[in-house]
């Protein structure tokens, strides 16, 4: 998705339309309008950074799912199987851009899917189609003869790194406003890479040595040598 | 006095409340073990199912409260001397703790192995103690940040559950080796019952637990000093 600052008037129009579509409680929002000032009084600029699930490369989220509830399917966008998700919130703080909201009536979490049923309709994503300032394009930034792709070139957009999404950055706001390229928190990579494997080798070492012991005890009482310590060659 | 006298005697080793606080701290450890694995492990996971997953989380949330405050109140209140002395004890490290460490690997794989005099608690049993206590500590607080991500930044909630995942799964090796030794293992399964009726037969204590039994047999011949039914005995090192 390409998202165009230098358009995008803040009207919220998007986060509304989502909800409506998505059926989210008020505090819910899978699409959010981030507003910002800068310089000195008088000369104030402001700006607005729609943001969203990122649909990133290779997701962080789905990395932490424990229970493959967040998948990216083949198309690239990343879901949520809210029939499998169980809630536990691990997703929500591994990804990086605060993209994910708890359903606290379903105790599930949910986010920005770009809108798959309705792309599998041909239509647009539901923000795509309620923008009237006509900032936000989506389409596929793989086949070169896109409407979006040759936005991008047009506009010299800029594209967030691992991630699905590019801005045309606003003209009052530099680009530092615009999200970071993607980057796994730290924690994730020493989790699923680090901790989780060396864990399951402690338990399982605990395990082996009990089998182990319990087969050497087991054979040297059938020798006939009893239990008594001293009495063991 | 004769050594046969003791051949079926009795030494008490556990008073009530210890063993009231080990078990209660050992079943809540258990069944958060076994609803957090699933988790961990996504075979574990795949066969109880979203929903099974979701009462998991349910009964997870449910025990972890006795999980964090029973152990340590039935003490605190049951026994305080108690556990005064057996914090004491596994905080209190010596030469003679450390050989034991080091000569121990060959008496659990069965082999023949010179193990120096203990006192109420190897130094097995207090390297066990102080995985269990601090693992305990440290699955307590992550899993309270867990409960309340709203309170705390997104770094300190990130951290906490790897965090307690690694303690799970640490404490979880541990146990597997303090079960089998307490239930299985030929030399020390003796030491189940002192968990379970509270006394310990006085040939285990000596073989075992020498410098504590000569404390336990100290009070024993001294009237003035018998321990009242029931209560512990601890060793004055
Ligand atoms: S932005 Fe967040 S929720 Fe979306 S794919 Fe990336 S990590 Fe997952
Ligand atoms: S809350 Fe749901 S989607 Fe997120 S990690 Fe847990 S099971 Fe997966």
């Amino acid at each position: 998705m390409l998202i165009d600052l230098s358009k995008c008037v803040g009207c919220e129009a998007c986060t509304v339309n989502c909800q409506a579509e998505w059926q989210l409680e008020p505090e819910e929002q899978f699409t959010k309008v981030h507003r910002y000032e800068t310089g000195k009084f008088p000369q104030v600029k402001g700006g607005v950074v729609p943001t969203q699930c990122f649909h990133c490369h290779q997701p962080p989220c789905v990395e932490v799912c424990p229970t493959g509830a967040s998948y990216k399917r083949p198309d690239g966008i990343v879901a949520i199987d809210e029939d499998k998700c169980i809630g536990c919130c691990y997703c929500l703080s591994a990804c990086p851009y605060g993209a994910r909201c708890f359903d606290s009536s379903r105790r599930i979490v949910r986010k920005c899917y770009f809108c798959y049923p309705r792309i599998e309709q041909g239509k647009e994503p539901a923000c795509v189609n309620t923008c009237m300032a006509g900032a936000r394009t989506f389409g596929d930034v793989d086949d070169p003869t896109s409407a979006i792709s040759k936005a991008i070139k047009e506009t010299k957009a800029v594209p967030i790194r691992g991630t699905s999404i590019f801005y045309v950055p606003s003209p009052h706001l530099d680009r530092s406003f615009l999200p970071p390229d993607l980057k796994e928190p730290g924690f994730v990579r020493w989790w699923k890479g680090v901790i989780q494997p060396g864990g399951k080798a402690v338990m399982a070492a605990a395990a082996g040595a009990v089998v182990v012991s319990l087969a050497i005890n087991t054979i040297n009482k059938g020798g006939g040598t009893g239990g008594d310590a001293d009495a063991r060659k | 006095m004769p050594e046969s006298n003791y051949g079926e005697e009795r030494v008490v080793r556990f008073g009530l409340a210890s063993r009231l606080a080990h078990w209660s701290n050992a079943i809540c450890f258990v069944l958060l073990l076994v609803t957090g694995a699933a988790l961990v492990f996504p075979s574990f996971g795949h066969a109880v199912g979203p929903e099974g997953m979701r009462a998991f989380r349910q009964i997870h949330r449910v025990v972890a409260v006795p999980f964090a405050f029973l152990a340590p109140l039935i003490m605190i209140l049951g026994d305080p001397k108690a556990l005064g002395n057996w914090l004491k004890e596994i905080f209190s490290w010596s030469k003679t703790d450390l050989e034991f460490i080091l000569a121990y690997p060959r008496e659990f794989f069965g082999l023949k192995a010179k193990l120096p005099e203990q006192g109420k608690f190897n130094a097995g049993e207090k390297l066990n103690s102080l995985l269990t206590l601090f693992g305990c500590l440290m699955m307590a607080i992550t899993g309270f940040i867990m409960l309340y991500p709203g309170r705390f930044s997104p770094a300190v909630v990130g951290w906490a559950h790897p965090l307690h995942s690694l303690g799970a799964l640490v404490i979880g090796g541990v146990i597997i080796g303090h079960a089998y030794l307490s239930l299985l293992h030929p030399h020390s399964k003796e030491s189940i019952k002192g968990m379970i009726w509270g006394t310990v037969s006085a040939r285990f204590a000596r073989e075992h637990h020498a410098k504590w039994y000569r404390e336990a047999v100290k009070l024993r011949v001294q009237p003035a000093m018998r321990p009242i039914e029931g209560e512990e005995i601890d060793s004055i090192a």
